[in-house]
């Protein structure tokens, strides 16, 4: 179960926090303290006057005098939120922040329910430890993070779960979808959650923005499913539960590795090989932790498995486990092209050693986590930060690349040698584009080297970006890279995408 | 490959630098071609406003002539532009990009990796905020010695992570008005090692 503590118009908790407000008086936040800074939040007494984000603060002012209006900074808003996530976390050892969102936190409740009496109470305690500082919560449950996260959207506050079916009838408009991604979907008649599930990954991923693509992993909690054989040959299962339940990491891989040894003697009776395991742990209250291991190649050898185990569990919390049960993903040996060329010799380098290699990568990735290892992939598109995605990479295949690259050298088809001509000066990209007050006051003064190039997608649909890209030299002395909005709804407003590197 | 012994013969040495006159085009490949040979079994801290544009040609190079892949690790909020470095040559496929979470883990992905011995060299794109040790880049140094691969830590700033005993620093600049000339030259000690100019261009989309 978990909960999801929401802090709904946090720059405007953060204004009333600051400013002794009547809040039935209208107040918006600014972008800034200037008549043309644009509003960004505004209270109901403000929303009922016609006051709406967007507005210019001198167009407000003229038809209400009365506004209370100020700009919240970042830092301010930083400040508060380490206010929020302390307070928070004197009520759980564990919270999160939630992707896309700013001031809405998960929790799981595990363990915490034996502190309170029932989740309602354990949430109204964080609601007014909040409320005594001054800020205003909304704290829901659900039986997962998406679940809790949507009931705090529509603030049902049940305890209840709401189940598949209830999330799929939600609106899509309750997830932080960029606002142009939502109107594609829109268009496309996609306007539940459970429309949008449905949608295939890799379509999605061509065609909308990273942050539209991430959520929904999160909406179909799909984690990555590599198939190391195109054949499965079914699983060897082995379960067992404790009694007394297992505390401690040691006595808990201790059991791991007596049902895995039975498992992999299974496997080489059947001989099979084993490709990844699946772990899943129940706990006294019945919730279940699962992992999955994948190898960079099929094996037979129990104890590597069980090393990469010990590296995934080092670090984590649980409850007393009273059950474990494992799964292995195995199958029969199949004899493949890329084996037949390993043995002939062609790709091989004497000092590659690629099984080692494709080892280290999966020591890496069960030590730091499948998206430690990522390689670069590039894409066709018009804006910059849809020209690239950092993707998960398995062993196998990095390993495989390398021996390619190996192999491309010793051919003829030799790619033109670097140094040949000048270079090209790298860019750096930030993960969103920059936009404080001090960077564009230096933007507009900076000196143009060169630009502007100008970029402008869909505009034949309605779903216009303009941009107008510069290489800017700032007062630092960096070359900015950076542009100048020029969509209807923010024109003229700078930006630094990345910086020359 | 040309060997660290040609590179006074090949490069252009730290007193013509207020004289700029860049090389023909190919000695800027040659430079690097040297500069790495050179930098095997080192630890080298690299700074500079344009730094990451000649390790990614680094890159580039090593790809084309070792036999054991390098490895680039991000630990900066921001990082490379994918299609600029596949632009250079880079194959983006074979050159792992790892993304630890804060400066321990950077530390320990560092170590693991170096201690494996299957790369031919670290670039690790670090935070001008991070310091490691000495006794780290000690035994960072001594990976790197016994196993002949190279470590690169890469700062936007000289923020005295390496003092010149346990390494070498390399500052890369920009000389001229549109960060287009760039030099190549150690940290402190102008005159007595030579410095690489390389001639860029740059993309605005």
């Amino acid at each position: 179960m978990h909960a999801c503590i929401s802090l709904p118009g946090f720059s405007l908790q953060v204004l009333f926090r600051r400013e002794t407000l009547d809040p039935n008086l209208p107040a918006a936040v600014l972008t800034s303290d200037k008549p043309s800074a644009r509003v960004v939040a505004v209270n109901r007494a403000a929303y009922r006057r016609g006051i709406l984000p967007g507005m210019r603060y001198s167009q407000v002012l003229s038809l209400f005098p009365e506004v209370r209006a100020s700009p919240v900074s970042d830092a301010e808003q930083k400040k508060a939120l380490r206010d929020v996530a302390g307070i928070i976390l004197r009520y759980t050892p564990d919270a999160e922040p939630v992707p896309l969102e700013t001031a809405h936190y998960f929790v799981p409740l595990s363990g915490l329910l034996r502190l309170f009496p029932s989740a309602r109470q354990w949430g109204e305690a964080v609601q007014s430890a909040l409320a005594e500082e001054g800020f205003r919560a909304h704290v829901a449950f659900g039986a997962g993070r998406l679940e809790a996260y949507l009931a705090a959207k529509v603030r049902s506050g049940k305890e209840e779960s709401g189940g598949k079916e209830w999330i799929d009838q939600q609106s899509l408009s309750l997830l932080p979808i960029p606002p142009k991604d939502l109107e594609t979907l829109h268009l496309l008649g996609i306007r539940r959650i459970g429309d949008f599930s449905r949608i295939s990954p890799s379509r999605l991923k061509s065609r909308f923005s990273r942050e539209t693509v991430f959520l929904h992993g999160f909406v179909g909690s799909r984690e990555p499913v590599v198939r190391l054989h195109e054949r499965e040959d079914g699983s060897i299962r082995r379960e067992r539960r404790y009694e007394p339940p297992l505390v401690q990491r040691d006595s808990l891989l201790s059991a791991i590795r007596i049902l895995l040894e039975a498992a992999v003697e299974d496997a080489r009776r059947q001989g099979v090989w084993i490709h990844g395991i699946e772990i899943t742990l129940t706990d006294e209250e019945n919730r279940e932790y699962a992992e999955t291991i994948r190898s960079a190649g099929a094996q037979q050898n129990g104890v590597f498995f069980l090393r990469l185990l010990a590296l995934r569990f080092e670090g984590l919390q649980f409850s007393p486990i009273v059950q474990c049960r494992l799964t292995l993903q195995a199958s029969a040996p199949v004899a493949r092209q890329e084996t037949l060329i390993d043995e002939s010799g062609i790709c091989r380098d004497e000092k590659f050693d690629a099984p080692a290699f494709e080892r280290l990568i999966v020591l890496l990735q069960a030590e730091y986590g499948d998206s430690a290892v990522t390689v670069g992939e590039v894409h066709s598109a018009a804006l910059p930060e849809e020209r690239y995605s950092w993707e998960r990479v398995q062993a196998r295949e990095l390993s495989r690349s390398w021996q390619q690259c190996l192999l491309r050298r010793a051919g003829e088809a030799l790619p033109p040698a670097p140094g040949t001509g000048s270079v090209t000066r790298v860019r750096r990209i930030f993960e969103e584009p920059e936009a404080t007050t001090v960077l564009r006051r230096d933007l507009r003064r900076g000196k143009k080297i060169s630009g502007p190039v100008l970029v402008s997608t869909n505009w034949w649909r309605g779903l216009e970006v303009g941009r107008a890209y510069y290489l800017i030299r700032l007062s630092s002395g960096r070359i900015a890279w950076a542009y100048r909005q020029q969509s209807r709804s923010s024109a003229g407003r700078w930006f630094v995408q990345g910086y020359l590197a | 490959m040309r060997t660290a012994s040609s590179l006074h013969n090949t490069l252009i040495r730290g007193c013509d630098l207020d004289t700029p006159s860049f090389p023909a085009k190919s000695s800027a490949a040659h430079g690097l071609t040297d500069l790495l040979d050179y930098t095997r079994g080192m630890v080298v801290q690299m700074h500079g406003d344009a730094a990451l544009t000649v390790l990614v040609r680094a890159i580039a190079l090593l790809q084309q002539v070792e036999a054991l892949p390098p490895v680039f690790i991000s630990a900066s909020r921001d990082c490379f532009f994918p299609p600029d470095v596949e632009s250079m040559g880079v194959d983006l496929s074979a050159l792992p990009v790892l993304r630890p979470q804060d400066e321990l883990q950077t530390g320990t992905m560092i170590d693991t990796v170096l201690r494996s011995r299957l790369v031919s060299a670290v670039i690790a794109d670090i935070p001008d905020e991070y310091r490691f040790d000495l006794s780290r880049l000690s035994r960072f140094m001594h990976v790197v010695r016994t196993g002949g691969s190279r470590l690169v830590l890469l700062q936007s700033e000289d923020a005295g992570l390496l003092s010149s005993s346990v390494g070498i620093k390399l500052r890369v600049e920009s000389v001229d008005e549109r960060g287009l000339s760039l030099v190549v030259y150690p940290e402190r000690s102008r005159t007595a090692f030579p410095v690489i100019r390389i001639y860029a261009d740059a993309r605005m989309h």
